[in-house]
């Protein structure tokens, strides 16, 4: 029996990888939360409850308001635009009313998030 | 009255009551073959990239339909993502109808339409039971119930998944809900589906199209979906556009003449008297060039275009 009954946890190898940690030292996810099957490959196999299931890995999955909102914030830092200016040009238009509505002031501290991430390093 | 006329006289109603609800309803079971006599350009070889002229999108939506580039659809990431239910209207495809029923009563549990190769299957839970609860996962064919008004079949679909109003980028939001007409005329079929989107629209969106029923059985199903690179999408990589930096803002005008304000869509746009409002603004091309109508895609210019605004 896997997972002592529990549901199994199926993730990529590197899943497993980020939240265990080497012998000796303490891992940052208790072994609990731990993927019970992982897979190194491309794609994972399985038949479950009479279904065939494809599991495939994507590797660069992400989210697009993070994406764009930075890559917005980056072309206005390389502009040279002050964080003032960056928070008045409303980067996260289009994402707001969404992901940002419930509390203004966390998009604001996103993007200014972003910008001191992005103008520590203007050579990105 | 007595108690047994009482009962009999109850019946009866019940017994009426019951057989005018069956009869006012219509069967859907089959295969409909999409029409496409309407939207051609959208059903086919689909929108140009700026286009959200009838698209009641607020300042939020525009920006993300500005943002997008159809080169997203390559990412790995995507291209098995399907489109949501909208797509029944949207698409090119026919469509599969079959009735599930329950194997004691014979009543029918859900009504389904199969799935394209680019959108789910929709299972119309006609059983009475609850849409789910807000945090219950999204799905890409989302939960949709239906009841019968008469003879149309009305269904309300929710928990979709953030997708598109149009095949250019047009956003919709994983809040959005959609409320679809089925309206059978002997032969013909017409679907007429409201989206209403708290997040990107200032008012409900409605879209239709129409369809005939074919004796030729259509494929339930599309092929599996096979995703592969296609050369897009580096690390941490999106294909978009900058906001003002959308190159295709100025084409329906330098093609057609048609004010920048109409393709930017807008509630506004929705309605007949907009023509008028920027028919001074418009003006006509010597040749109309692309898309000119009377041919299939790719045959020669028709000619001039015919009265596109404000004629």
């Amino acid at each position: 029996m896997t997972n002592n009954g529990a549901a199994s946890i199926l993730a990529n190898e590197n899943v497993l990888l980020r939240m265990s940690a080497p012998t000796g030292e303490v891992s940052p996810f208790p072994s609990a939360a731990w993927p019970t099957e992982t897979f190194e490959t491309g794609r994972k196999y399985k038949y479950l409850n009479g279904e065939a299931i494809e599991v495939l890995h994507q590797p660069r999955a992400h989210a697009d308001m993070v994406t764009i909102v930075r890559d917005r914030v980056r072309a206005m830092v390389n502009g040279g635009m002050t964080l003032a200016q960056v928070q008045a040009a409303n980067p996260a238009q289009g994402y707001v009313r969404r992901y940002g509505s419930a509390s203004p002031s966390a998009t604001r501290t996103f993007v200014e998030s972003v910008y001191a991430s992005l103008s520590s390093s203007r050579t990105n | 009255m007595t108690v047994l006329r009482f009962r009999l006289l109850l019946a009866l109603v019940v017994t009426l009551l019951a057989c005018r609800s069956a009869s006012a309803q219509v069967d859907l079971v089959g295969s409909w073959a999409a029409i496409n006599h309407e939207d051609a350009l959208e059903r086919g070889p689909g929108p140009y990239a700026v286009d959200f002229t009838g698209i009641p999108l607020n300042d939020e939506g525009r920006a993300k339909a500005l943002t997008y580039s159809a080169s997203q659809l390559s990412m790995i990431e995507r291209q098995c993502a399907l489109y949501t239910q909208l797509y029944l209207m949207l698409g090119p495809f026919g469509l599969t109808v079959w009735n599930e029923t329950d194997a004691v009563t014979g009543d029918t549990v859900a009504i389904v339409i199969g799935a394209w190769e680019d959108r789910a299957p929709m299972t119309i839970w006609m059983d009475g039971r609850p849409h789910p609860s807000k945090h219950a996962p999204l799905l890409r064919s989302g939960f949709t119930t239906g009841v019968w008004e008469g003879e149309t079949l009305v269904t309300r679909t929710t928990h979709m998944k953030a997708n598109y109003l149009r095949r250019n980028g047009a956003p919709s939001s994983d809040a959005a809900v959609m409320t679809t007409h089925f309206l059978r005329h002997g032969d013909l079929l017409s679907v007429v589906a409201s989206v209403e989107d708290p997040i990107y629209l200032t008012e409900p969106y409605v879209v239709s199209k129409m369809f005939r029923l074919d004796s030729a059985p259509l494929r339930p199903i599309g092929p599996p979906c096979q995703p592969g690179f296609e050369g897009i999408g580096g690390e941490g990589q999106v294909p978009h556009f900058l906001p003002g930096q959308n190159p295709s803002v100025g084409e329906l005008t330098t093609l057609y003449g048609i004010p920048r304000v109409a393709p930017l869509g807008g509630a506004a746009t929705m309605h007949p008297d907009f023509r008028a409002s920027i028919r001074d603004q418009f003006v006509r091309p010597e040749k109309c060039t692309r898309n000119c109508g009377g041919g299939p895609p790719g045959a020669p210019p028709a000619g001039p275009v015919a009265a596109p605004v404000g004629r």
